[in-house]
Order: C-alpha cells, then structure tokens, then sequence
C-alpha cells in the first residue's frame, strides 16, 4: 500500500504577486483505489499532478509551503532514474512523450535508463508488448502509429518500468471511445494484478465507468470539495454525487447536454445543398485515407462528424482549408470551386483541433479585430465599395468589446493568446471564427478537453450563430451524447467514407 | 545568468531549433534553387544563396536569445548541422566543421557583451562574424580563392547583408514576439509582466 | 556499407572529404564522386531519398560550375599537364568548383544513406563517447519533425484563412512556431525525464553498436587510398 500526500500545499507559477494555483491544500491518495480527479478548467488539476510526480517545482513555478510525499520521500529531490520507478506518468499529446524512432528502441530507451541488465530487456519488452496487446507494433516506427496506438505504446513503456503510482493527465483527450476504454481497463489490470496505484485527472467520466473506484472533486479555486463519490451507470440515480460533480464542472456519465434546440427534420432543408462534396479521396504515402467520399451539406443545419481517431475527420477538414491533396470536387452553391481558391477568407470557416493553430495576433483584442477587419474586406470587395472601411472602423472596435465580454475574455484583452488556459483558448478560438462571419463553419473537436460549463458555452456560442444568422455548422466529435444532442445529422466516417447515421441511435 | 548549468530542457530547446531551421532553410533553398536557375545564364546564381545564408544562424541567435548561457549560439549551430547530417545534407560530413565555425561566430558576437546584452546588436554583430567566419573557410576549403576579388567582394557583403537581416532582424523580432507571449517565463525572460495586466471581471 | 560501425565509417569519409579539400585534382574528385555511386549502388539505400537528395547537388555544381566559368581570378591557376585538352581555363576553375561539390556530396550520401540514424547516434554515444544528453536529445527533436512540418503549415494557413499575407520567414510566421518550439522542448524534456533519464546517471546498453575486424579494413583501406593519392601525378 502506497501512498502520494499533499499537506498544506500552497503552489504559484509568479515568483511574485499572489496568484496561488494551490492552497491549503490537503489530501491523500491511497494506492488501494484508482482515483480520478476532476473539476473545472483551469483550477489546477494539471498542476496538482505534476507536483506529484516531482515535475514540479523543479521545472516551473514556486512551492512556497507544504510539502508533497510519496511514501515519505519528496519526488522532486529523487533522481529521475529512482523517481521513474515510483511515479511513471502519461501525458494528454501522444506526440510528444517519445524520443526513439521504433517502439522496440523507445522500450529499450527506457529500461537503460534505469540500468536493468542487457540480458533481461529482451523478455520485459516483450512482457510489456503483450501485456498491451500490441506486440504486433514492435518494431514499427512510433511515427506511423495513430494516437490510439501511440499512448498504448506510452502504457508498456509504463509496464515495463513498472512504478508504484502511474499518474495520466486527460489520457483520452485525444482517442475515440473504444481505444480510450482498452487502455483504462489495462490500467485496471495493471491495479489489480501489480497493486500500481492510479490517479487520472479527466473531464470525461464515461471512460472510466467501471474502472476507476473513487472520483474527487475540485473548485473553481483550486480547493478540494468533494471525495468519495462513485460513478454509477443509471443517469440521477445517485443525485447527491451528480450535484456534487456539477458543483466540480464535471457531468455524471450519461447526462444530457441541456439544449433546447428545434431540430430540423429532413423536410424542412433547401432543396440545393450550400456546400457538396464529391468523390473526395486523399491519400498519404500510399495509403488511402478518404475513398470517394461524397457528402451534402444544407443551410442552417448542423452536422455531428464521428469517427475513430486516425479515420480521417482532420484531414477531411484540411481538404477544405486547402492543405490536403486531392482529388474530387467541390461546389458550393452549385457552382464548382477551384481548388487555389481553398483556404482562402470566404464563407468557409475553421476552428482548427488545437486552438492554437489559428491564433495569429499579439493580443486577444487584436485576434478578434483581425477577424472583424477580414470580414470587412471581403464584404467590401463584394460589394465594391472599399471607402466604406473606414467608417466602420469605430464600430469594430465597440464590437470586439461586446464579443470579449460576452466569452468573459475582455479582462485578458492585453494578453497574449498563448497565455490562456486550454478552455480560454478554446472559446476565443470559436469566437474569432464567429467574428469572421462565415455561411459555413467547421469546428475540428470544439469542446476537446474542456469541461461541462465549457462544452455548453461553446455549443451555445454556435447555436446562437445559427439561430441569428442562418450559418450551417459542421463538427467532429468523440462524445456520441453530445453529437445526438445536438445535431441535425449524423455522419461516421468509415474506411474512408461517410455513412449516414439512422436515426435510432439518439 | 544565475545557472549556466545546462539542463535536459536547454539541449532539447536547442535541438529542436536546429530542427526547425533546418527545415526553415531547406523551404527557402527550394526558394533559392529557383532564383539561381534564373541567374544562371547571367552567372550570378551564387548570390541567390548569400542572399538566404543568414537563415542558417538563426537558430543560433534564437536560441542564445531564449536560453541566454554561455555556449549556446556554439553548441546548437554544431547540433543544427547534426541535423543536417541526419536529413542527408548534400555538403557531407563537413557540415559539423562549418556547423562549428559559424557557431563560434555567432557565440563571440555574445561573447562580446560578456553575455549581458541580447539584443539587436549583438544578434546582428553575430550574424556578421559567423558570415565572416565561413567566408574565410570557403575561401580556402571551397576555394573560393579561384574567384575574381571583385565577386568575392560582392559575395560577402550580400551576405553580411542576409545575416544583419535574418540573423539579426527577424530573430530579433520574432524572439521579442515570443517573450512576449510569455512562454519564456521560465527561463527567466518575461517582457509581459510590467506590460500586462489582467483585470477581474464583474460577472 | 551498412554493416559498418557508423563511428568508424563517419571517420573513415571524413578522411578523404579533407584530403581532397587540400587539392585541386578535378578528376580524382570526379573518381571519388563516381566511387561513392557505386559503392551506394551496392548498398541497401533508399533510391526516392537518393535521388531526392541528388536534384540539390547536381543543381549546386552546375551553378558553381558557371560561377566559377564567368569569374575566374585574374591571376589564373597553375594549368597542369591533364588539362592540354581544356583550352578553355574558364572551363577548368569551373570544373575544380563543381567536382568537388559533387565529390563531397557523394562522401556525405554515401555516410547518410547506409546509416541507420539511431544507430548512428548510438555509436557516437558508445565509442566516441557524445554525452547521452547530447545523443538523446538530438533523436527527441529529430523525432519530431513531422509534427513541426504540420504545425508549419497550419500556422500558414492560419494566417490565409484571416487574409493576411506573410513571408515563409516573416517574424508573424515565426513567432507562432517558437512558441510551440518552446512548448515541445518542455513537453520532452518532462516526458523523458520521467521515463528516468538522467543525463548524468549510468546506464546499461541494450544493443551496442559492435566494432569488429571488417571497420578496421574499411578504415585501412581509406587511409592506404589517401596515401596512393600522394603518389598520383
Ligand atoms: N506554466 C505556467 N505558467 C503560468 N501559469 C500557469 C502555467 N501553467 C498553468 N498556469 C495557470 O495555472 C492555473 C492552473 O492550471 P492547470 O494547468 O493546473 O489547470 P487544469 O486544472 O489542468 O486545467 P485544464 O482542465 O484546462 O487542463 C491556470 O489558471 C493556468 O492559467
Ligand atoms: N500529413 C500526413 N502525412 C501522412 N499521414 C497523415 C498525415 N495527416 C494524417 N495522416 C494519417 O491520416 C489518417 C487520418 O488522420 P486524421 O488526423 O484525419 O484523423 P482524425 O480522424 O482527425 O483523428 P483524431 O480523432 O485523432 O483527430 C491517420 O492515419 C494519419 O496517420
Ligand atoms: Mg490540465
Ligand atoms: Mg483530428
């Protein structure tokens, strides 16, 4: 039995001003049940985390009192090749956790670091291969593997170290369901059959449905308020644990997202599709990732995009933003599009997977007066009257403001984008593409990693859009609920091609 | 600096600004490569790489701007060409010795300050000694030596001018850009916080 | 060429990579360029990279060749008894520019493309003793390149799609990229370390990269090759 206490902690990123991440902070976690940990974006779970894992303070910020212990050693002053053996952690961007060319090397990478035997490696790769189930991967390059693949690779990394605690930030953020499921049920054989304490921050409770034993909650603020609650299967059976959740910004598996939207039937669509897609096919190196794909979108309505991670949804995105090759045709309004015309300001619009690839100006302020001015112009060159510009130069700016206050950003104006929180970065994302005034908008996982009262504000900001102004929204998404609640239509993108949902999944 | 200690974090850093300028330079050779397909029946193609050659020391200067330890602009210069020499860089195996003469040039333009000043001066004065630095070796190891003095001439100063404007300016700006962001708070560089503020906001 | 030890085969071309350098023999560099070709042609390469990486150089040497045609130094060069048929001194400056371009673009392929990187890395690592930070590091960033070329190339469309026009090096462009520079060296850096690397501590060798008797032939050899060039008229 093990066990990572934090007493009295109080953590801040300034080496000055008051700006406390942590305070008073009290807890326990006991290696006896998987734990996982939620709560509002923002309020310090990451964080919290790697304190725990002796990243901190070491490699940013202050711990100005308190002191973290796992099993009465600090993490932080253990050397990484001791500390590795009691913490291993799993980070939210597949991408970026690997430093060899093959699974086989990056495998071997790690047991060298801790100096196990040459003669010994052979059997603990292939022991943790299998343990994964994918010894089939041995010797493929990590590069080639999707990101379902890529954190099963991290987890026999992690099998093969073999730490006490093994620590995940937002895991799943960036898997379809069913990977996400495998991997938190081999962590659950991992407890079972090696007694390896978990800890899991994640806003997505379904994943861990079955798994995990106790979630514990935190506020806006940073302060523990709930523990002990379970996650139970039936949707208010237990409703003092999915009020206690609420109060963490996090929904109790199953519930519902409260939209009230007037779904349009099928009848009620233009006859004329706004956008069509025709025999759309990309491929990469070779391999075909989208076959012929046809599709229709019509006005005013929004569609959910599902699919398994690697089956295409980005790239299909990147057709229409003019950054994939390929091959098919495009034609909005019924007129064809040429294909050097993609990307360009127009009536297509993008919010892009990672906030981040989109933001372009110093400021928030500016990066929402950017949009307003690009707007300005293509109706100016539509209408041929370029004069005008200035004119409205003065009701831009009175319109950036009411766009900031209305994402509750206007307070940060004079900072840098990149200085937000994931959940702040998402919502300027979308309300910088809103600005942009677009017919079309497409929104590459727009509530990706965020909590409850995030995902409803964005979902909200997008359906207000269609209700005033007629826009057609097309999003991709892992949450099937989410999808079945709000959109008109679904599609699955499947071996390359979209199948239209039947209704009776909703 | 109080820690000149380099940490995992710093090679890394340098690594993968030796990474990116890497691909940085290969986008704007393509560029090159067409200019001097243009120039070459006026037998000026030659200059349209001096024109890009401040690219190269660009990770160099980025890197001592971010990282601002003695050694770096050296070391991620000679980690940049180990790059190259992974991609399959058609000059061979002497891209780690001129990786290192170039580096040395940009490191002393540093030097100079004594490592307290990381501006456009002594990004710029580095960019121009790494220009000189290779200019010298090509003229030997290239033999450079065969070419009329006058083209040399000419040849050197387009590239003093690339350094002064890759190496120099756009570095400069750019990396006061990205302090700006405030990502460089851990490292101790952080232009945001006298600048900025965040307001509360009433709900 | 593969099953060289990469240390030994890194210090057996850069032997004659300096040792041309000291002359100006356009034939011997042609030779060895020629050489390099058949040695990669009985190598297990991989030809779309070879000649991907060929366009480059061969464009490379002809401009140097014309550079060198149009703007010879006045004083000329000493004409040796092989160039009777090269009336044209012009013509020679050029030739001894663009050979070796092409002599020590072949000695850096053939380095290039018979050596596995990590490998490479490795040996440098185990017998010439590069500090692992140094190796290891320079794999992590290496590994993550194609995520970068991405990034590039969204950040570009980013400021299409707002109808901003930039420059491939313009600071707009570049600053968005250092950003995530900055991030991806913090993100390794914390994933490494908690994978247990330390720069400092020991560490055991899965598998090590063997010298054996053939990488003290192949380096023989090069050295017996270089000191027959001294014997060359
Ligand atoms: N490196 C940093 N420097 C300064 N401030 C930071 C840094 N990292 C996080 N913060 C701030 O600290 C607070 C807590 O951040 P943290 O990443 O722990 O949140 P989180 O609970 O994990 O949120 P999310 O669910 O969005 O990931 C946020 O207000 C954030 O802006
Ligand atoms: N630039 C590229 N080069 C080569 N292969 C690529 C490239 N971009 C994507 N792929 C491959 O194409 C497939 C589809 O990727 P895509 O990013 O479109 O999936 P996705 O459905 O968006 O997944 P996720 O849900 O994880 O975002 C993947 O197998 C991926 O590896
Ligand atoms: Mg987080
Ligand atoms: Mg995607």
């Amino acid at each position: 039995m093990s066990e990572i206490s934090f007493t009295d902690v109080a953590f801040r990123y300034q080496e000055s001003g008051d700006f406390y991440v942590l305070q008073n902070l009290n807890v326990r976690f006991q290696s006896a049940r998987i734990t996982v940990l939620t709560g509002a974006s923002g309020c310090g779970k990451s964080t919290l985390l790697y304190l725990a894992a002796g990243i901190y303070p070491e490699n940013a910020g202050v711990l100005s009192s308190g002191s973290v212990k796992i099993d009465g050693d600090d993490p932080s002053e253990l050397p990484p090749n001791l500390r590795c053996r009691r913490v291993g952690m799993m980070f939210q961007n597949p991408a970026l956790q690997f430093c060899m060319d093959t699974v086989r090397n990056e495998l071997a990478f790690c047991l060298e670091n801790v100096s196990i035997p040459r003669e010994e490696m052979g059997s603990i790769i292939d022991g943790a291969l299998r343990f994964c189930c994918i010894e089939h991967l041995k010797d493929r390059k990590l590069l080639t593997l999707s990101g379902g693949e890529k954190q099963k690779v991290m987890l026999a990394c992690l099998a093969a170290l073999s730490p006490t605690w093994i620590l995940l930030d937002e895991p799943f953020a960036n898997l379809d369901d069913r990977s996400a499921r495998d991997i938190a049920a081999k962590l659950g054989q991992l407890h079972r059959e090696r007694g390896t304490g978990i800890l899991a921050v994640d806003h997505r409770l379904e994943n861990w449905l079955g798994v995990a034993d106790e979630i514990k909650g935190m506020d806006k603020m940073g302060n523990l308020i709930a523990e002990g609650l379970t996650l139970s299967v039936h949707e208010g059976k237990d409703s003092r644990d999915s009020d206690a959740l609420k109060r963490c910004s996090t929904a109790a598996p199953g519930s519902s997202y409260p939209f009230l939207r007037h779904k349009k039937t099928p009848q009620e669509s233009l006859p004329e599709p706004l956008l069509r897609l025709k025999n759309i096919t990309v491929s990469y190196t070779g391999t075909p990732v989208l076959r012929g794909l046809n599709a229709d979108f019509s006005q005013g309505k929004s569609y959910a995009l599902l699919g398994e991670s690697g089956s295409g949804k980005s790239t299909l995105f990147d057709v229409l933003r003019g950054l994939a090759p390929f091959d098919g045709e495009l034609f909005y309004r019924g007129s064809a599009v040429r294909k050097r015309e993609l990307g360009r300001p127009g009536p297509i619009g993008f919010v892009t997977q990672n906030p981040q690839d989109q933001f372009v100006s110093d400021t928030v302020y500016d990066e929402i007066l950017t949009s307003l001015k690009s707007k300005a112009k293509t109706n100016a060159i539509n209408q041929k009257a370029s004069k005008l510009i200035t004119s409205v130069q003065k009701a831009e700016e009175n319109q950036v403001e009411s766009i900031l206050r209305g994402i509750g950003l206007w307070g940060h104006r004079r900072v840098s984008p990149y200085m937000l929180s994931q959940g702040q970065q998402r919502r300027l994302g979308v309300a910088a593409i809103l600005a942009c005034g677009c017919e079309i908008l497409f929104c590459d996982e727009p509530t990706y990693a965020q909590d409850w009262n995030n995902t409803i504000a964005i979902m909200a900001a997008l359906e207000n859009e269609m209700k005033d102004r007629g826009t057609t929204l097309i999003f991709s998404t892992h949450d099937r609920k989410l999808a079945a609640d709000f959109a008109d239509e679904i599609f699955e993108l499947k071996e390359g091609t979209l199948l239209e949902h039947d209704q009776s999944i909703r | 600096m109080k820690n000149d200690q380099w940490k995992l974090r710093d090679i890394l850093m340098m690594s993968i600004l030796g990474v990116l300028f890497a691909a940085v330079y290969l986008a704007v050779f393509s560029g090159g490569m067409v200019l001097s397909a243009l120039l070459t029946p006026t037998g000026l193609s030659t200059f349209s790489f001096e024109l890009i050659y401040g690219v190269w020391f660009m990770a160099s200067a980025v890197a001592a701007y971010i990282i601002r330890k003695p050694g770096v602009a050296l070391i991620t210069e000679v980690l940049a060409a180990g790059v190259e020499l992974l991609m399959g860089n058609a000059g061979g195996l002497v891209v780690i010795l001129t990786g290192f003469i170039q580096g040395l040039g940009c490191e002393l333009g540093f030097a100079a300050f004594r490592y307290k000043k990381f501006n456009l001066l002594s990004m710029t004065l580095g960019g121009i000694l790494a220009a000189s630095f290779i200019f010298v070796y090509e003229l030997y190891y290239l033999q450079n030596y065969l070419l009329a003095p006058g083209l040399l001439f000419a040849k050197l100063m387009v590239r003093f001018l690339s350094a002064a404007l890759f190496t120099g300016l756009i570095s400069k700006l750019a990396c006061d850009g990205l302090a700006r962001t405030g990502v460089l708070k851990n490292y101790g560089i952080d232009l945001s916080r006298q600048e900025v503020l965040i307001e509360r906001e009433e709900e | 060429m593969n099953t060289i030890n990469p240390s030994v085969k890194a210090l057996g071309l850069l032997m004659p990579t300096f040792f041309l350098a000291a002359m100006q023999k356009p034939f011997l560099n042609l030779t060895v360029f020629v050489l390099s070709l058949i040695l990669l042609a009985v190598s297990r390469i991989n030809y779309k990279i070879f000649i991907a990486a060929m366009i480059p150089v061969i464009l490379t040497a002809l401009g140097t060749f014309y550079t060198g045609y149009r703007f010879q130094a006045g004083n000329g060069m000493p004409v040796s008894e092989l160039s009777f048929h090269l009336a044209d001194s012009g013509v020679w400056n050029g030739l001894i520019l663009a050979s070796r371009v092409l002599a020590f673009a072949g000695l850096g392929l053939l380095l290039a493309l018979t050596t596995d990187r990590v490998r490479l890395v490795q040996s440098l690592n185990q017998q010439l003793k590069l500090p692992p930070v140094f190796a290891y590091g320079l794999l992590a960033a290496w590994g993550i390149l194609p995520v970068m070329m991405r990034e590039y190339r969204q950040t570009r469309a980013a400021f299409r799609a707002r109808g901003l026009r930039v420059l491939p090096v313009s600071p707009a462009l570049l600053k968005p990229m250092l950003v995530k520079a900055v991030r991806w060296a913090e993100a390794l850096s914390v994933a490494m370390e908690s994978k247990g690397f330390d720069g400092n501590a020991p560490r055991t060798v899965y598998r090590p990269v063997p010298v054996r008797i053939r990488d003290f032939i192949f380096l023989f050899a090069v050295a017996l090759g270089c000191a027959g060039i001294l014997f060359l008229p």
